[in-house]
């Protein structure tokens, strides 16, 4: 039987079964939330229509097409395009989808969110959208010449090929620029309404508007932004706040600090890169600091990283660092 | 057999091929991560001799040719041998404790 629903809509269950049966056409639509998620071997009308589909891991490379939803939430597919025809209310989501490399042009959607789509570059010429989450897009480098995010988020964390935002951006409630450190300043116009996220961006000074500022989402002053050479060791442990603390840690450099307030050596031994040391600072009403220093076999860089405060041994410490938290399994061949 | 880039950590897996992957989905170009600060990246030196692949979260690379060349501006080039790698990047860690301001 070859279910075809020309009129009338079908609630979320009776839509997912007729879907499933696999001898679905279209047109169909449903009504309420329409979970599809990690269904294999899914196959989709075109001309389905409905409140919110969720298509999540299922490993759909094609979306149909003339799919009209209010929410339209497709995480984690192997999807490449999207089709011209595609109709989205409220709230696109196409995080995950690391081969996404093209998007139509005037896509208008309330929300977009395209959290980790590694592999595109560019967005589409007219995106007309409220909030944008372009968050670890890694190789997102072009804003098109045209496109509008109203008022709303833009959120492009770890956008690390970007190298500016576009002039056309005027207006928005909360933009987080953190971990873009090719992008050195803001278009002149924009005025920010809410918060500016700026931890390792390349910002180096509050644009005029002067927006509050958050680094990695914790609430900090200009000076801790933008002035950590003006921080002491000593001002940092007597901070009461442990979030503020652990920005002020970050910002004037685990090294600087640990000579600062003097740590406790608690190993050492050697690696590939050299001398590597296992150090404890006690922090009032935290937990320890307990953090490792290293150097790079190649460059011969020094790095101090944080690890966990259960750890004692600097071998340990590496081998958490690289994912291992049994520490006999660390056995690296190569380091370079 | 265990190699480490930098932050980039390469492990050779027990499999031979990526059909032996469920759900491996080809991924397009040769890098396996960028820097933050400098902009340089951890590659291949040579596009045909190497094929990325992601499986869910994970990143692996099918080394196709007798071997490819892992390469970066500031670190020592390594040679992986013909095989399939599981490709992660090293963690940080901060006290879980921190509460981040989610809106």
């Amino acid at each position: 039987m070859l279910a075809s629903l020309g009129t009338g809509s079908l609630s979320a269950a009776q839509a997912k079964e007729v879907i499933l049966s696999g001898q679905v056409g279209g047109p169909l639509s449903f009504r309420g939330r329409l979970d599809l998620s990690g269904e294999k071997n899914l196959r989709l009308p075109d001309h389905l229509s409905g409140d919110t589909l969720d298509i999540s891991g299922t490993q759909l490379s094609a979306l149909p097409e003339h799919l009209q939803v209010g929410e339209l939430i497709a995480k984690n597919l192997p999807l490449s395009e999207v089709p011209a025809s595609l109709r989205v209310q409220f709230r696109l989501t196409l995080d995950g989808c690391a081969r996404l490399q093209h998007l139509p042009q005037n896509l208008t959607v309330g929300s977009l969110s395209l959290q980790d789509c590694l592999s595109l570059e560019t967005l589409p010429e007219g995106l007309n959208v409220c909030f944008l989450n372009v968050s670890r897009c890694e190789a997102l480098v072009n804003w098109p010449r045209q496109a509008e995010v109203r008022f709303g988020h833009l959120l492009a964390r770890d956008c690390l090929s970007l190298r500016g935002l576009p002039s056309w951006l005027n207006q928005l409630a909360q933009l987080d620029l953190s971990g873009c450190r090719g992008v050195t300043a803001l278009p002149p116009h924009l005025k920010i309404s809410g918060w500016l996220d700026v931890a390792g961006s390349g910002l180096t000074a509050l644009p005029a508007q002067r927006p509050a500022l958050r680094w990695r989402g914790v609430r900090i002053s200009e000076r801790l932004a933008f002035e950590p050479e003006t921080i002491s060791g000593v001002e940092i442990v007597a901070e009461p706040n442990t979030e503020v603390r652990r920005v002020m840690m970050e910002r004037v450099g685990y090294e600087r600090f640990l000579d600062e307030v003097g740590a406790r050596v608690l190993d050492r031994d050697t690696d590939a890169g050299g001398e590597r040391v296992l150090v404890r600072v006690e922090l009032p009403e935290d937990e320890p600091f307990v953090a490792v220093c290293v150097s790079c076999p190649s460059t011969g860089r020094r790095y101090t990283l944080r690890v966990p405060p259960t750890i004692t041994r600097a071998q340990a410490a590496s081998a958490w660092l690289a994912g291992f938290d049994e520490p006999s399994l660390y056995r690296p061949a190569v380091e370079a | 057999m265990l190699y480490r880039h930098g932050d980039v950590l390469v492990q050779s897996v027990s499999e031979q091929s990526v059909s032996d992957l469920p759900a491996a989905h080809p991924r397009p170009g040769v890098t396996l991560a960028r820097g933050e600060v400098t902009g340089h990246s951890h590659r291949f030196r040579d596009a045909a001799s190497v094929q990325l692949y992601t499986v869910g979260a994970d990143t692996y690379a099918q080394v196709l040719a007798e071997s490819a060349e892992l390469i970066h501006e500031e670190h020592a080039t390594i040679t992986l041998p013909r095989g399939l790698y599981k490709v992660w990047m090293q963690r940080e860690y901060s006290p879980e404790a921190i509460r981040r301001v989610l809106d």
